[in-house]
């Protein structure tokens, strides 16, 4: 699954741990979903998703559909 | 990623995790020092004949059990507690000190049996944590 993540979080100027922190997971997990390599559950999808302000398909797009 | 936006400040799991987390590994790791002690320490004693055969000597050897137990609990909130990423590795991990601790466990009687000197019991414990710490090592690394 691809995601916004970085991008997201970097319009806002937060590092990783500020966002680990605001979604209260640890920073590997922020940065395992950044790099692709970790999708992360539904509810955790939507905790992003609520914090940025966005529906969950603006953030995460399943491989090879365009966003 | 060195964007400017601390992607990489640190790494490594142990400066990376929650408060709750950190809360939840000390319980963990002063429940296994508790255990670590008490087992060596009975095991001392219980060898040297210093508590003898009643009632004390039961307690010495039952003390290391309920410290385990204590140790086993604080896992298992560490592993309720945590996110859900932590859990996965964490999962990973156990599955592979489980596997490597049951192969070696099973192969190597078949050695012993061709001749190989007998192992003790003990070198399960090893063998399961050596697999357990190398399936955290291999699985952080691979998610980084």
């Amino acid at each position: 699954m691809k995601n916004r993540l970085r991008e997201l979080r970097a319009e806002r100027g937060w590092t990783q741990a500020e966002l680990a922190r605001a979604l209260d997971v640890s920073r590997q997990n922020v940065n395992a979903i950044e790099n692709g390599k970790y999708d992360p559950s539904l509810s955790l999808a939507f905790k992003i998703a609520a914090l940025f302000g966005s529906s969950v398909e603006e953030i995460f797009t399943p491989d090879g559909r365009e966003q | 990623m060195a964007d400017g936006t601390g992607d990489r400040e640190s790494m490594h799991w142990w400066a990376d995790a929650t408060p709750r987390d950190w809360r939840n590994l000390r319980r963990f790791a002063l429940a296994v020092a508790a255990w670590a002690v008490a087992f060596v320490g009975g095991a001392s004693l219980l060898r040297g004949g210093a508590v003898g055969t009643g009632a004390v000597a039961w307690l010495v050897a039952a003390l290391p059990a309920v410290l385990g137990v204590m140790a086993v609990l604080a896992y298992a909130r560490y592993l309720r507690e945590t996110d859900e990423f932590q859990r996965m590795v964490h999962f990973r991990a156990l599955g592979l000190g489980f596997g490597g601790g049951w192969l070696v466990a099973a192969g190597y009687r078949l050695f012993e049996l061709v001749g190989a000197p007998r192992a003790d019991r003990a070198v399960l414990v090893v063998v399961v944590a050596v697999c357990f710490t190398i399936g955290l090592l291999l699985t952080y690394r691979r998610y980084a």
